[in-house]
């Protein structure tokens, strides 16, 4: 110490020595814990946590030079210059930006870091003597020179130390606090260190001269303002921090979740970005692919996994997605070919989102390597395709061997049939009886085949319905002539009683008549001399019509123990009753079955001795099985012709060169309720559209000079007759080209009065709802 | 005497119908074919003609159409004998010309009800 006079000497409060290491110390560790958060931050993030990080650190090193100062007693009074004070503080916080921007670099070099030690410091060095030149006080300071170096080199070894420290342990966010205290402990020492060495550099002489205290505060206002800022600063930034710290594990460990997902997910999980490069690769599409996550990351996806005829195509789709947000492969699941490490191809289903984050498309793929399914389904077609063939096989079998038995047979009948007549008239009587032997052995062989060929298409489920609607009482009156024979065989009496109102119903004709013939047969088999009633009505049952047929004999009836077997195939009730009556045993099944699949049902009740009763319900309006085709082609609603005899319903023009054609044509038309008007050449049908404008026009199209397709198209060009609907008239099948041209219908030559009759009420009720006349509103309108 | 011609490919049951119909006093002519029985028709000009319809090659539907196409024949009734008995066939004969048909195997009499009917109807025309 030199200076004239007598040096003062300074003393210090221990107490708060020990205060302003401590705060040194904790200002230490905010500043390691900062310069973590400022490594781990990004942008503007980034920024806040290193200036925010800049002015806790500065202000605590600032606030320990002051609380050193305040330890720090001379005989006189002591001020401070608070302009000064600030600048310090700002030294401080400026010397801590550039600290923590050192440490919080990717890497930090050893170049790097005695720069920045040498920053530090200096910039520490700096603040230490701006405080010191703060002072306010009637005294000179001198300072000893190598005292001063020394503070200088101490205050850069400490700032690299203290760097290099901070670098080391700022990953070491969580856990490992030990570590963390000790080094935050190291640099808060150091720190004193510097000071103090600087404190014992000055030496202070008493001068008379009065200070300038036009901005001076005193000492102990400075430290209590120090200390409360550096208190509230470490407490809040432990504050922050550990609520941070909570989100972040909170984040973490939905992240570590998040991750386990996708790591364990039996699909493989890819994400690609905007440049088409792989940032994301899970366990499964290691396991799929063949590459490592490692090997995947950064690769170009099309590179990696998608067959290289396709990339192209890929990189095209991606790119179009990027400029119009159109992607056919997008948002939806794909079937296509990828790409093995090995170089095979495979078939995977893909699932792609595109995902916007950040500002930045991001792809996101499930993939699935759906070799085995495609394997599986392949085998589901083949065998499909199999069971498809056999079916047809089974078909053409049927359709087969009924004709080929047929055939044969029919022979056999005929030509017994043929002979027995030739043999009449030559008067042999012994031949005739064996002929019939013949016929009737051939009949009943046929029955037999029949039955048996029908059993065999229910079973194969290849019988199938064929729907008509028909007239009850009509069916009624045909069944019973052609059972006549078999009635008076045992000279039995029929008996009818058909309900009024049994009108008409929708089924299947030939089976219904099956059934009836084969329950009627039946009750004439085992029925002498007796009564075999036939009664037909129509019943209402679960919100449903039906007919309900009874075939009631008085015949040897069925025991009860036999009515259960009655509907099995080959079950007669005794054996001995195929010897006796006859019969195959398979009508009762066939016609059981036949019911089932109409969906009706049939009951038997019967007494031994006393006779037996049938009781057959069948839907008034049968419904085909679901999904089974209906065998039905035309449509057989027809309304009997006499309903509209006397009915004005519209004109139809018939064109025709044949007159004979246009009169029965006429006259059909005119049953149906219509007026006509003929004519004989296209001319003559031009004008007369024209001029009448007919409801129809049924047009010929074998005409000379004009055939009917040129009229057709002539009408169909003109506006005034292009609405009419016209019905093609002729011997030739050339539907197609009437179709092409604007026909309505299309007929062929003999008409079929009929047909004539649905295609008229077909197209005629168009223009009639369209020409509004009152004459429609009587008539009811066809489906 | 009115002819005839039966255009049946099975030989048992063209001899059979041919003899039987012989023996009812009509003069009858056979084809095996759809083709044979086209010229036949063109040739003789028969009175009615018998079509099965399951014929090989050229079918019964076919050779009738052909028939009622042709001018020289148009105007000879056809019955057609079709082996099945749905309303569809029955519809299918009409459509291509036939003036009626019979389900086989043949019922003779109702067979011989339907050609007079048609025989008496042509002599009326």
């Amino acid at each position: 110490m030199s200076g004239s006079g007598m040096t003062m000497n300074g003393s210090y409060d221990y107490h708060l020595v020990a205060l302003s290491i401590l705060i040194a110390v904790l200002a230490s560790y905010a500043a390691l814990d900062l310069a973590a958060r400022v490594t781990a931050a990004q942008g503007r993030v980034r920024f806040a946590w290193l200036w925010g990080g800049a002015a806790a650190m500065g202000t605590g090193i600032w606030s320990m030079h002051y609380i050193g100062m305040l330890a720090f007693s001379l005989p006189v009074p002591v001020f401070y210059d608070w302009p000064t004070v600030l600048v310090s503080l700002l030294a401080a916080v400026f010397t801590s930006a550039i600290a923590l921007f050192v440490v919080s670099r990717q890497k930090m070099g050893t170049p790097a870091a005695m720069v920045g030690s040498v920053i530090m410091g200096a910039g520490i060095a700096t603040m230490h003597y701006t405080g010191m030149a703060a002072m306010r006080l009637p005294a000179m300071c001198q300072y000893s020179p190598g005292l001063v170096a020394l503070s200088v080199v101490l205050a850069i070894v400490i700032s690299l130390v203290a760097l290099w420290l901070t670098f080391r342990f700022r990953n070491d966010v969580k856990g490992k606090w030990l570590p963390k205290i000790a080094s935050a402990a190291l640099m808060g020492a150091a720190i004193p260190v510097m000071h103090y060495t600087g404190m014992a550099a000055a030496g202070f002489t008493p001068t008379n001269e009065a200070p300038d205290l036009s901005h001076a505060v005193s000492v102990s206002s400075l430290g209590i303002t120090g200390i409360s800022i550096v208190t509230f600063m470490v407490l809040g930034l432990a504050v922050i921090t550990s609520v941070i710290d909570r989100r972040f594990s909170v984040l973490e460990s939905s992240e570590e979740r998040l991750r386990l997902i996708i790591n364990t997910a039996l699909d493989a999980v890819v994400t690609m970005n905007a440049e088409g490069l792989i940032t994301n690769w899970n366990s499964e599409a290691e396991r799929t692919f063949g590459w490592s996550s490692q090997e995947a990351l950064g690769r170009r996806l099309s590179e990696t996994i998608v067959p290289p005829q396709y990339r192209e195509d890929y990189e095209r789709g991606l790119q179009r997605f990027l400029k119009t947000g159109d992607g056919m492969m997008l948002r939806q699941r794909t079937e296509i070919a990828a790409l093995h490490r090995d170089g095979h191809e495979f078939p995977v289903e893909v699932a792609t989102s595109p995902i916007k984050f950040g500002g930045q498309w991001i792809f996101n793929s499930f993939i699935r390597d759906i070799t085995e399914h495609k394997r599986a389904q392949e085998e589901l077609l083949n065998a499909k395709q199999a069971a498809e063939d056999a079916n047809r096989a089974k078909s053409a079998f049927l359709a087969n061997m009924s004709h080929e038995l047929r055939t044969p047979l029919n022979a056999i009948i005929g030509y017994s049939e043929m002979l027995e007549e030739e043999t009449r008239e030559s008067g042999e009587v012994g031949t005739v009886r064996d002929l019939q032997k013949i016929q009737s052995a051939g009949k009943h062989l046929l029955s037999l085949i029949n039955d048996i060929l029908d059993l065999s298409k229910i079973e194969a489920g290849k019988m199938g319905l064929h729907l008509e609607t028909f007239d009850v009482p009509q069916m009624i009156e045909e069944i019973v002539s052609t059972v006549k024979p078999a009635v008076s065989k045992n000279n039995n009496t029929i008996q009818l009683e058909v309900a009024k109102n049994a009108g008409k119903m929708r089924a299947d004709l030939t089976k219904v008549r099956q059934i009836l013939l084969n329950l009627l047969s039946n009750s004439c088999k085992f029925t002498d001399h007796g009564i075999i009633a036939l009664k037909v009505d129509r019943i209402t049952s679960d919100h449903q019509d039906w007919v309900q047929f009874q075939v009631i004999d008085t015949g040897i009836g069925i025991t009860a123990e036999h009515t259960q077997n009655l509907f099995r195939e080959f079950s007669q009730a005794d054996s001995s009753i195929s010897r006796k009556y006859g019969g195959t045993g398979l009508g009762l099944a066939i016609t059981h079955r036949f019911i089932q699949i109409m969906r009706g049902r049939i009951s038997v009740d019967s007494k031994p001795g006393q006779g037996s009763t049938f009781t057959v319900q069948l839907p008034a309006e049968v419904a085909l099985e679901s999904g089974g085709p209906d065998r039905s082609q035309l449509p057989d609603d027809i309304p009997p012709v006499s309903q509209y005899a006397r009915q004005d319903r519209g004109t139809i023009l018939v064109i025709d060169d044949d007159p004979v054609v246009r009169d029965l044509m006429s006259r059909s038309l005119t049953k149906l309720g219509f007026r006509t008007v003929a004519g004989k050449t296209g001319a003559e049908a031009l004008e007369l559209a024209k001029k009448v404008r007919p409801l129809l026009i049924t047009l010929d199209v074998m005409m000379p000079e004009m055939n009917g397709w040129s009229v057709l198209k002539q009408l169909k060009a003109d506006s005034g007759t292009a609405e009419i609907p016209v019905i093609m008239i002729t011997i030739v099948d050339n539907e197609p080209m009437g179709v092409d041209l604007g026909a309505s219908g299309y007929l062929i030559k003999p008409v079929d009065r009929d047909r004539l009759a649905v295609l008229v009420e077909k197209y005629s009720s168009h223009t009639r709802a369209e020409a509004n006349t009152t004459v429609h509103s009587k008539l009811t309108v066809h489906s | 005497m009115p002819k005839i011609l039966l255009i049946e490919d099975n030989e048992m049951n063209r001899d059979m119908l041919s003899r039987r119909l012989q023996r009812k006093g009509y003069h009858v002519l056979t084809a095996e074919s759809g083709e044979q029985g086209l010229s036949l028709a063109r040739l003789e000009s028969p009175d009615l003609i018998l079509m099965d319809i399951s014929l090989p090659e050229m079918d019964g539907w076919e050779a009738s159409r052909q028939l009622k196409a042709d001018e020289s024949t148009r105007h000879i009734p056809i019955i057609a004998l079709t082996a099945r008995a749905l309303k569809s066939d029955q519809a299918k004969a009409f459509e291509v010309g036939c003036n009626d048909y019979d389900t086989k195997p043949v019922d003779f009499g109702r067979l011989m009800q339907k050609i007079e009917n048609l025989l008496v109807e042509k002599k009326a025309l």
